[in-house]
């Protein structure tokens, strides 16, 4: 019996006898397509990192909104 | 033509001057190869010095020029020519013949007017407290003998190339006339990025906003618009502002242009008073800036407009979002609004705690006008959504769709307004049995297909607003109620990252930052859950197009103050101290009927087939090890149940990595009607990826 990677995700929409296939009654922290080489076989997610070394406020208070804007030089 | 190479033109202050066997100079660096073949000086004459000769010399690692002029090239100029006035004045040299510069290496303007004397001498102008980066002034009193170095100084100079040398061009230093900021908010701070990877508060949006209250913003016109309960704010990066004690009987209009008496020129944007003293915000057009002068325009009843302005100041500039001038001429705002968006070059406002039902809109393209008197196809309006006669239901969310389509999800039902609604447009409704859970419930994907987080579940609504679909509906029926949204203590955040070709559903907890967290994937359909860390939970998310490429991305604002991204190289999480934790990631694959009906099976080997080729290192990427758990159940519920507890596993291991290991079959019994096996890996900086997992297995006897 050959198992493969969930595709289809988390499915818990029919009986636990009928799971359907190329899904998974329970699966956290994980990405169809892999961080290594980017396939699509199934793999832990990324990693979330800092973008910027600034904390936003100052200190740890949590940032509630984010945007941009665009200047014409 | 020449081009300009180097030069140093500011703080002109003293003069140095050049007699005789008094040579002085200037050294520079060329940031590009060229062939010089003029330099300009400013000078003036004390007396008559004669003829007064410039020349370009090597330069030694003490910043002294040696040796002769280089190819005996010279440049002269009449001295006896040149004016008395001591303010001096700018004077082209042109060289005999061009002088190659290498970029990167310093040279040395080498001048002298060797007939000359202390009374009859050329001064050239300089700045005593000189901040010319690539370069120094130098001194000889002896002809050029020796020389020393006078530090302090730096001339006045140009220094022009008549051709630049082949292959040593200058590209062009940039392809993008525009920059983007990003723009973010924690702790009643708005902080933007003044360079590119580097974030700095907004001094003077401090304390001005409250982040204990409902906070939207959103860019327009150059701007940011913050709409925070009675903050009603602005950020304005595109304008520069003067300030006039008085703007005299006719101040001017939105759009008006300001001209300063020494030529600058600003059209107007905002204005903070149309009497008195005020500040006036507009977009500088010329490359004069405006000073402490007489600023003079006509205004739209063809007034002339004439005042005293201060020098400008460049922005960003943070304040009050009012109508124009604060006049009620131009109507009057919202006293209070948590939403908003532009739509159709309109700032739109909704969430006034008063009228929730109620939506704003100032006119098309000018934000500063709310007079809804006007009649006209781009005149202020405002509305609600709902049947004739009855108050509309609860705004919740704002949702433009280009200049189409205005969505509103509201508590219990989704409507949406086609056009403009001063100019024949329509609000229909989309759904009266599904509402949104939160103002950042939504998001869009590339294909113009809508998705909300509704209250029945994950909708998706194509382009065109067809009907909308739940596709949470069939795979996860209690989708929502799993999620358990209370909208006083979550925030729901979702963003489609165009990058990983999926959607982002975050649900943080606003007190604590625990959250719980859904990657939809658009290449499968498939749901995946997702845990951060409580510092790294989402409180706002953003694609971020920067133009540079480093910073672009899908962004979150988490609950740390820090703004993080999807690192493929992060194989852990990223804490506030830069500490790390790892990713605790499993898949169940589960369950697996083993039997025929009514009987058991028996599992006796696994084997996985993890990335990577085999070899450590090598050509392809290797995943860490994963450990496998195994549950044996006489039921399918029961395997997923022990599964959901990680009880009575009955046989655990590690699976080694990378690839395919010989040796590495596990051999196991596990007699069971139905299988179930976890795989998966919480270890710091490790990451993994499968290919497949081989198991074998073969039928035993009844369930007994």
């Amino acid at each position: 019996m050959q198992l493969l990677f969930p595709f289809k995700g988390k499915h818990k929409g029919l009986p636990a006898g009928k799971q359907p296939a190329g899904t998974s009654p329970n699966l956290q922290n994980v990405r169809v397509f892999d961080v290594l080489d980017d396939r699509g076989r199934g793999g832990q997610r990324p990693g979330m990192a800092k973008k910027y070394t600034q904390q936003i406020g100052g200190t740890a208070y949590p940032i509630v909104a984010i945007c941009s804007v665009t200047v014409v030089n | 033509m020449a081009v300009l190479q180097e030069s140093y033109i500011t703080g002109d202050n003293q003069y140095t001057e050049i007699y005789g066997v008094v040579w002085r100079g200037q050294t520079f660096t060329p940031s590009v190869s060229h062939t010089i073949t003029q330099v300009d000086l400013k000078l003036y004459k004390e007396g008559s010095p004669g003829t007064y000769t410039i020349s370009i010399r090597a330069v030694d690692g003490d910043h002294k020029p040696t040796g002769a002029d280089i190819d005996g090239v010279t440049g002269t100029t009449q001295g006896n020519d040149l004016d008395t006035d001591t303010d001096g004045a700018w004077t082209e040299i042109e060289l005999s013949a061009g002088v190659e510069l290498t970029a990167g290496t310093e040279y040395a303007i080498v001048t002298r007017a060797i007939s000359g004397d202390i009374s009859n001498s050329i001064h050239a102008r300089v700045d005593d407290s000189g901040t010319y980066g690539d370069g120094l002034a130098v001194s000889s009193v002896n002809s050029g003998g020796t020389w020393s170095v006078i530090a302090a100084i730096d001339w006045m100079f140009k220094e022009y190339a008549g051709d630049l040398i082949p292959g040593d061009s200058p590209p062009p230093a940039s392809n993008v006339s525009y920059s983007k900021k990003l723009v973010a908010v924690g702790n009643d701070q708005l902080w933007y990025e003044s360079s590119a990877g580097t974030m700095e508060v907004l001094a003077g949006a401090t304390g001005d906003i409250d982040c204990t209250v409902g906070l939207d913003m959103f860019e327009a016109f150059g701007k940011v618009f913050v709409a925070n309960g009675t903050n009603l704010k602005v950020a304005d990066f595109v304008n520069i502002k003067i300030t006039t004690l008085d703007i005299e009987s006719h101040p001017p209009d939105f759009q008006t242009i300001l001209t300063a008496a020494g030529g600058a020129k600003m059209i107007v944007d905002y204005i903070t008073a149309l009497t008195g003293a005020c500040t006036i915000y507009g977009k500088l057009i010329t490359t004069a800036e405006f000073g402490a002068e007489a600023v003079t325009g006509t205004d739209d009843d063809g007034n002339a407009i004439s005042f005293t302005g201060t020098a400008q100041t460049a922005g960003p500039h943070w304040y009050d979002w009012t109508v124009f001038g604060n006049d009620s001429t131009y109507g009057i705002m919202p006293s209070q609004a948590t939403l908003g968006c532009n739509y159709r070059g309109r700032a739109q406002l909704s969430g006034d705690e008063d009228y929730p039902y109620q939506w704003y809109q100032p006119r098309q393209n000018n934000p500063w006008d709310w007079n809804y008197i006007a009649n006209d196809a781009q005149s202020p309006i405002a509305g609600g959504n709902s049947d004739a006669g009855e108050v509309g239901d609860l705004v919740i969310a704002t949702i433009p769709y280009k200049d189409d389509y205005m969505i509103f999800g509201c508590a219990g039902s989704l409507w949406y307004l086609i056009g403009d609604a001063a100019e024949s447009g329509t609000i229909q409704e989309l759904s009266l049995t599904e509402g949104i859970l939160g103002a950042k419930a939504w998001c869009w994907d590339n294909a113009g297909n809508l998705y909300i987080l509704s209250t029945s579940g994950l909708l998706k609504i194509p382009p065109g607003f067809g009907p909308p679909e739940n596709i949470t509906l069939e795979s996860y029926p209690d989708f929502v109620k799993d999620i358990a949204f209370n909208s006083s203590t979550d925030r729901i955040t979702m963003a489609y990252d165009r990058e990983g070709n999926g959607i982002n559903i975050c649900n943080t907890t606003l007190a604590d930052g625990t959250n719980e967290n859904w990657w939809y994937d658009l290449r499968t359909g498939g749901l995946f859950p997702d845990s951060y860390p409580e510092e790294c939970g989402v409180y706002s998310a953003f694609f971020y197009e920067s133009v540079n490429p480093a910073y672009k991305g899908l962004l979150f604002g988490c609950f740390d103050g820090h703004i993080r991204f999807f690192d493929p190289t992060a194989k852990s999480d990223v804490l506030t101290g830069d500490t790390v934790e790892a990713i605790d990631s499993y898949v169940d694959l589960a369950p697996m009927k083993l039997g025929k009906e009514g009987k058991e099976g028996k599992l006796t080997s696994l084997v996985g087939v993890l990335a990577g080729g085999g070899v450590t290192g090598g050509s392809q990427a290797d995943s860490s090890d994963v450990y496998y758990k195994i549950y044996g159940e006489i039921s399918a519920e029961k395997v997923i149940e022990r599964m959901y507890a990680g009880t009575n596993v009955r046989a655990s291991g590690t699976i080694s990595a990378p690839g395919r290991v010989r040796g590495s079959m596990k051999k196991r019994k596990v007699k069971a009607a139905y299988l179930g096996i976890r795989i998966g890996n919480l270890a710091e900086a490790e990451t993994w990826a499968m290919e497949k997992l081989l198991v074998n297995a073969k039928e035993s006897g009844r369930i007994k």
